[in-house]
């Protein structure tokens, strides 16, 4: 349950930006999730709720678009979504795998006013 | 209306972790602290290890404790009885602790003349594997009730992990826990993690535990 604390963090980046953006607030963020970044995408919604009530992005609405997790297979170069895999290649069977993508949690974009 | 404007962002949230944590790392190498951050799930035996390692210790180097360890059993007093300073962090009820909040209880802890602080992290296997918390190495105490395949299911715990600690050897006959499973395992996540096999209560491996301590000290210093 680190989407609180994740929204937090995001509060305050949101801060930083609108502040060096000279705008007041937000209608919407717009969130990239990796399918690999261990973030619940239902998580983060309830969170930004409980986080942003009676504040002043109280109606900002954070829409979320989830990152597949690929993994590449160090042995023979296979690429796989990691979620589906278990954890072992799909072509060779090594369990020899890095991901390469949809490890990480961005701002994608902020529509602010 | 060119009121709204839709600003592209393209900023990672763990980023902003990442970096705090590279700077606590680095102010720490300079003041000459060693952070260890001690991860588990509860009951694996995480507190007992500690108190050993403070006893076996105490006389070589100075010793700070920070427990973030919402259900710890141990307060602060018990591990200042043990002759370490100790701190005990409120996370609040997070479920980890991120770098933000190690610097805030090191800056309230104060780490002056201390050469190793253990943070002893909140007893969980998934979301402090998440986040850097500056400190200089990742340890983790596995107990054999667990069972060896816990690698497999917690695969960023062990991938973040420079040692692994496997806890309560002595009832290693009543468990179907099998080492060279575990070490398998544990190396598949990271080929180079170190795996000792200890046994708080006995002292088993301990001795071997206290050597790894000693050079990563040692090392951080030189």
């Amino acid at each position: 349950m680190h989407e609180l604390g994740l929204c937090d963090a995001i509060v305050k980046m949101m801060d930083g930006i609108l502040e060096q953006e000279r705008m007041e607030g937000a209608n919407k963020i717009v969130l990239e999730i990796g399918e690999l970044s261990g973030v619940e995408a239902h998580f983060m919604e309830d969170s930004w709720i409980a986080v942003t009530a009676r504040t002043k992005y109280e109606d900002t609405e954070l829409q979320i678009e989830m990152v597949p997790g690929i993994a590449r297979c160090l042995d023979c170069g296979e690429e796989c979504r990691a979620v589906t895999c278990n954890l072992r290649c799909p072509l060779c069977g090594s369990v020899k795998l890095a991901p390469i993508s949809g490890t990480d949690m961005t701002i994608k974009s902020i529509e602010a006013y | 209306m060119d009121k709204f404007r839709v600003i592209e962002v393209k900023q990672s949230i763990f980023e902003n972790n990442d970096k705090q944590a590279e700077e606590l790392r680095k102010e720490l190498k300079e003041q000459g602290v060693y952070l260890l951050n001690l991860m588990s799930s509860p009951g694996s035996g995480k507190t007992t290890t500690l108190s050993r390692t403070i006893e076996a210790l105490r006389d070589e180097m100075k010793i700070g404790v920070m427990e973030a360890d919402i259900d710890s059993d141990v307060d602060a007093r018990t591990i200042e009885q043990l002759g370490a300073k100790a701190i005990q962090l409120h996370t609040g009820g997070m479920c980890h602790l991120d770098a933000d909040m190690t610097r805030q209880g090191i800056e309230n802890f104060g780490v002056d003349g201390l050469d190793l602080v253990i943070l002893e992290n909140v007893g969980n296997l998934v979301c402090p594997a998440e986040f850097d918390t500056g400190a200089s190495k990742n340890a983790m105490v596995l107990s054999v009730p667990e069972g060896h395949d816990k690698p497999l299911k917690y695969p960023l715990m062990f991938s973040v992990c420079d040692v692994v600690l496997v806890n309560k050897m002595d009832v290693l006959p009543y468990f179907d826990f099998d080492m060279e499973k575990c070490k398998e395992y544990v190396h598949m996540r990271n080929p180079k993690a170190t795996v000792i096999p200890i046994c708080a209560k006995t002292g088993e491996g301990m001795e071997q535990w206290f050597d790894w301590l000693r050079r990563e000290v040692a090392q951080w210093n030189a």
